[in-house]
């Protein structure tokens, strides 16, 4: 089952898309753990996740998040608008693209 | 628009960028993330020895409860010590976090890190009659210190002990949790020992030692810079201009924030803890002005523009995005309406998103200067997340007159937003008019 990992800065609004996330997941039937976290505690769980998105507002911190897996994951932002419109389905088709399934 | 946008990409952009990546300010930032629970526990326990432990405090008199219970302000002694495990020690939590996570952003090992850092700001420590520590600089007034000790030991530490050649290589046989400790034990006796011999030689120029040194030439004129409408202005522009850009506007200044504004935050707690009110607290003016005033719904007090938007908006897909954002925004959580309108790079909406927070800051900050309410000195002890115009209410400790403020700045607010929904509306309207028409072309 992948992983997923999703930061901001507090971790409050990713944990909205979360929520979504996981409901295209269950439609789509995939089986799939996503977390939110602030950026600041990414470092507790890096090692196990498959994927760290950033959220938009984050994205200078990309290369401190890449620091953190040290290349041995994706780490990806989300696009501004699907953000936004909080749009789970197109984030985790994002994903999917990424890690496969 | 485009122009604008270009200038402040040029400007701005490079300096988000560093100070969102660059990893001692990542270090300092995440810093005082981390000690904030802790220390928003101690200043709440303070908001309740006033408001509810005082027969005077607003829900002991809702509740009658000084009738209930006799000398119930004797029990506030439960809890007065609580700052001395808070806000009081917020240095040594400051500088051993700041190591730790340096250590971790370079590979090295964070706990000791951390605890070498702490050490060191205790070597260096100033000492006081009979052997005793003063605690001044263990608070907030050693803040400075702590940083500059935490990112010292931090950076100079994790290189060390990343070199071989210091490592001392125990056998495979010895416990790992062992061989930890001696992996690291020729850096940390370097570090140690060095900042000593630093501490000795500064003593015998500077009789204070460094702690007030620092304290002097740095930390006090930082104080004093915060200490002022212009600066908490200026810092919310800023802040506001950023996630124009796409960029969280709060974050980037965190580190600048919370060390400009936590002495005087924690001076006021403690005047608000020594004298069971905030009416007379010393630093009316600090960031606490913002999450009381200007933070309604998030950055840009975007709760008035949901608002507006509800009231004033016919367009379908903006009245979608305030839906998907109220509950969100009731928590001063905005960044489905920032990035969903969108406002980020959204002509019509940059100037009541810059103009509205300024405009409330000189409301909340003229009815403190006007005294119809106190400064926000509790306003540590009040999450950032509350609803809005409740956050000056508890953070002058229940006074009604906050609330009232409060409740003026968001109607402020959504009279400002009001007149730029509306134009965004008819640019809307004309946008698809033109479509239709070269649609039926």
């Amino acid at each position: 089952m992948k992983k997923i990992l999703l930061v901001c800065s507090a971790g409050m609004s990713t944990s909205l898309l979360v929520n979504k996330m996981k409901a295209a997941a269950k439609e789509k039937g995939i089986e799939i753990e996503i977390d939110a976290l602030p950026v600041s505690e990414a470092s507790s769980v890096i090692d196990k996740v498959d994927i760290v998105l950033l959220g938009p507002q984050v994205r200078f911190q990309k290369a401190h998040v890449e620091s953190l897996v040290k290349g041995r994951i994706p780490v990806e932002i989300i696009d501004m608008r699907l953000y936004g419109t909080m749009n789970g389905k197109a984030v985790l088709e994002q994903v999917l693209k990424s890690i496969g399934h | 628009m485009d122009k604008f946008s270009k200038a402040i990409e040029k400007i701005l952009v490079p300096i988000a960028t560093k100070l969102n990546s660059q990893r001692h300010i990542c270090a300092i930032r995440d810093a005082f993330i981390l000690t904030f629970p802790l220390t928003m526990a101690g200043s709440l326990m303070v908001l309740i020895n006033n408001v509810l432990l005082d027969p005077n405090g607003f829900i002991a008199k809702l509740i009658h409860l000084g009738d209930l219970i006799p000398n119930l302000s004797d029990y506030q002694a439960i809890f007065a010590p609580v700052l001395n495990g808070s806000l009081n020690i917020l240095a040594l939590f400051i500088v051993f976090l700041i190591a730790r996570n340096l250590a971790k952003s370079l590979g090295a090992d964070d706990l000791l890190t951390g605890l070498t850092a702490l050490s060191v700001f205790l070597i260096i420590y100033p000492s006081g009659e009979n052997g005793m520590l003063p605690t001044q600089y263990m608070g907030p007034q050693g803040l400075f210190v702590a940083i500059i000790v935490g990112i010292l030991v931090g950076e100079f530490l994790s290189r060390l002990s990343n070199s071989p050649k210091l490592e001392i290589k125990m056998p495979e046989q010895v416990p790992p949790a062992v061989a930890r400790t001696f992996k690291i034990l020729l850096p940390i006796i370097i570090v140690t020992a060095s900042f000593s011999v630093a501490n000795f030689l500064l003593l015998k120029v500077v009789e204070g030692g460094i702690h007030e040194l620092v304290y002097s030439v740095l930390q006090k004129p930082l104080i004093k810079l915060g200490d002022s409408i212009f600066s908490v202005v200026t810092l919310t522009l800023v802040s506001n201009l950023l996630w124009i850009m796409g960029i969280h506007g709060p974050n980037t200044i965190a580190a600048v924030r919370d060390t400009m504004f936590a002495e005087a935050n924690a001076a006021n707690l403690a005047f608000a803890q020594a004298n069971g009110t905030a009416w007379g607290a010393p630093f009316p003016t600090t960031w606490a002005l913002v999450d009381g005033f200007s933070n309604y719904g998030g950055s840009g007090c975007t709760l008035g523009l949901l608002i507006a938007i509800f009231i004033f908006s016919k367009a379908r897909d903006q009245r979608d995005i305030a839906k998907l954002s109220i509950a969100p925004g009731l928590f001063n959580i905005n960044e489905s309406v920032v990035f969903g309108l969108p406002i980020v790079l959204n002509p019509i909406f940059i100037i009541p998103f810059l103009l509205v927070p300024i405009v409330n800051l000189i409301i909340g900050w003229g009815a403190i200067m006007l005294e119809i309410i106190p400064p926000l000195a509790y306003s540590s002890g009040v999450v950032w997340t509350t609803p809005g115009p409740l956050i000056p209410f508890l953070a002058t400790g229940g006074e009604f007159m906050g609330l009232v403020v409060g409740i003026i700045s968001l109607a402020v607010s959504t009279l400002i937003y009001a007149p730029f929904v509306i134009a965004s509306n008819r640019a809307a309207a004309k946008q698809q008019e033109i479509e239709e028409t070269n649609a039926s072309l």
